[in-house]
């Protein structure tokens, strides 16, 4: 059977009748809804808005899909506008990163020059100053060389003259002993003149004759005189004297007294005469004095 | 009568009772006899009748007129059908019997015994075909609805319709082609 057939069978089905008296029942239970006043139609607009609600939210959706859409569309194209700025800034990318690699060379071989002019001044500062400590240094060599010098030459003036210091002592010194010489030589004159009164007027032989008129026998060496040391009065019997007597035995009653020589000092070349009187001279009248005999008496020359 | 029944639905919905009582004229017996070839017994189709009416007057103030009102009166009517189907109730498949009573009522429109016969044995096949098959051949074929009423109805696709049809015509081609039937 073709389905023609059986669709046109099944298009024959059989009227169903409805049993009697249900339209009756039917139109007995119409209830249809009153009609609504105005409040209920007030009232019922929320249901209109129930009605449209699935509408109206997919039109909302609608909307917000759209704008949304929008708002990613123009996010979009600001972001491949800012892709495309980027592109172009990564493009440069290249030369700028080479640009920044010979930069950094540049202020590397700055730097590194002037580290080297740092260090060349450094440099300039310690050769003068390697010049000054040399020139310091040359001087200290002078002055140690000088030092050395003066040393050596102030040894040698120490061990061949004394200091002005030493000088002066030594000339006190030496002023001294010739005053005590000079002293002693008075003493002796004054004793040897009291032993002339004692023995008819005639000045003693020697020394050791006059020894009871000498006060000490300290009066007998020369201050200056340092290679004896007279203690007692066996020294003077020996002859250990300093004073040289140079008339003994002569009177004093010689009309040239004061020029007759009693005793002389051989260091400092002093001499008292018969009279009592001593004088003292300077080496040079030292070198030009000149003495004579007269009648066994010694006397200085005019 | 599109016309008519709009004006019917616009004057009940404002009230009018003769409009009401007109529409229940025109669409009693339709339903009817939809839920009595569903639900199998006469009584259970009453009260089923009773109760899409009454949802009709209930929902008239809804009614948008987007379809037609025979479309949307079936469909109450099949939801009604399908609630009280979920709660449990089986329907009667129709004999042999009954079938021959519907036609002995009225005027016969089969040209002879021998198809008289062959269209009780697929009206028989019918009963037998899937519960969604059914209630589509139903729809189509018995309540003359078109494939996108039928669609509209049973709230599916048209494509969905035409399947359930298609199948149902396989399904009833293969068993009218055993020998049985062929010999007759």
């Amino acid at each position: 059977m073709n389905e023609e057939r059986i669709e046109g069978l099944l298009r024959k089905a059989p009227e169903v009748k409805a049993p009697a008296g249900l339209r009756e029942q039917l139109q007995r239970e119409i209830k249809l809804p009153r009609k609504e006043t105005s409040r209920e139609m007030q009232l019922n607009s929320g249901s209109w808005f129930k009605r449209w609600m699935p509408a109206l939210s997919f039109a909302a959706f609608l909307i917000v899909c759209l704008v949304a859409i929008g708002v990613q569309a123009r996010m979009l194209s600001e972001l491949k506008h800012e892709n495309e700025s980027l592109r172009g800034a990564v493009a440069n990318m290249e030369q700028l990163r080479q640009e920044n690699e010979e930069y950094k060379r540049l202020q590397a071989q700055s730097q590194e020059l002037e580290q080297l002019r740092k260090d060349n001044a450094d440099l300039q500062r310690l050769r003068l100053e390697v010049g000054k400590l040399q020139a310091q240094v040359q001087e200290v060599a002078k002055l140690r060389a000088e030092n050395q010098r003066l040393a050596v030459a102030n040894a040698l003036a120490a061990k061949q003259a004394p200091t002005a210091e030493d000088d002066f002592f030594a000339e006190e010194k030496d002023k001294a002993e010739r005053i005590q010489c000079v002293n002693n030589l008075k003493q002796i004159g004054l004793a040897g003149r009291i032993w002339a009164d004692d023995n008819e007027d005639k000045f003693p032989s020697d020394f050791v004759c006059m020894t009871n008129e000498l006060a000490t026998i300290k009066v007998l060496k020369c201050p200056s005189d340092k290679s004896r040391d007279i203690k007692s009065w066996s020294d003077v019997a020996a002859g250990n004297l300093s004073y040289k007597m140079v008339s003994p035995g002569v009177s004093q009653l010689v009309p040239d007294s004061t020029n007759v020589i009693f005793v002389q000092c051989p260091i400092h070349g002093s001499i008292v005469f018969l009279d009592g009187h001593v004088e003292q001279y300077s080496p040079e009248r030292r070198k030009q004095l000149k003495f004579k005999q007269v009648e066994g008496r010694t006397v200085v020359a005019p | 009568m599109s016309n008519q029944v709009e004006q019917l639905c616009e004057r009940a919905r404002e009230g009018d009772g003769e409009a009401a009582s007109e529409l229940v004229t025109l669409f009693y017996q339709r339903v009817f006899a939809f839920l009595r070839r569903l639900s199998g017994n006469e009584e259970d189709a009453e009260d089923l009748t009773q109760k899409t009416f009454a949802k009709v007057w209930s929902s008239l103030p809804t009614y948008s007129a987007r379809s037609s009102f025979s479309t949307w009166i079936h469909g109450i009517g099949y939801h009604v059908y399908a609630d009280w189907r979920r709660k449990g109730n089986r329907f009667d498949a129709k004999t042999d019997e009954w079938w021959e009573s519907c036609v002995a009522e009225g005027p016969s429109p089969f040209e002879d015994t021998a198809e008289r016969e062959i269209a009780n044995q697929l009206y028989a096949l019918v009963e037998q075909l899937e519960e969604s098959s059914r209630e589509t051949v139903h729809l189509h074929y018995y309540q003359g609805l078109s494939i996108s009423e039928t669609a509209e109805v049973l709230n599916v696709v048209t494509s969905t319709v035409k399947y359930r049809l298609r199948e149902a015509l396989n399904f009833m081609k293969s068993k009218t082609a055993e020998p049985k039937l062929s010999t007759n």
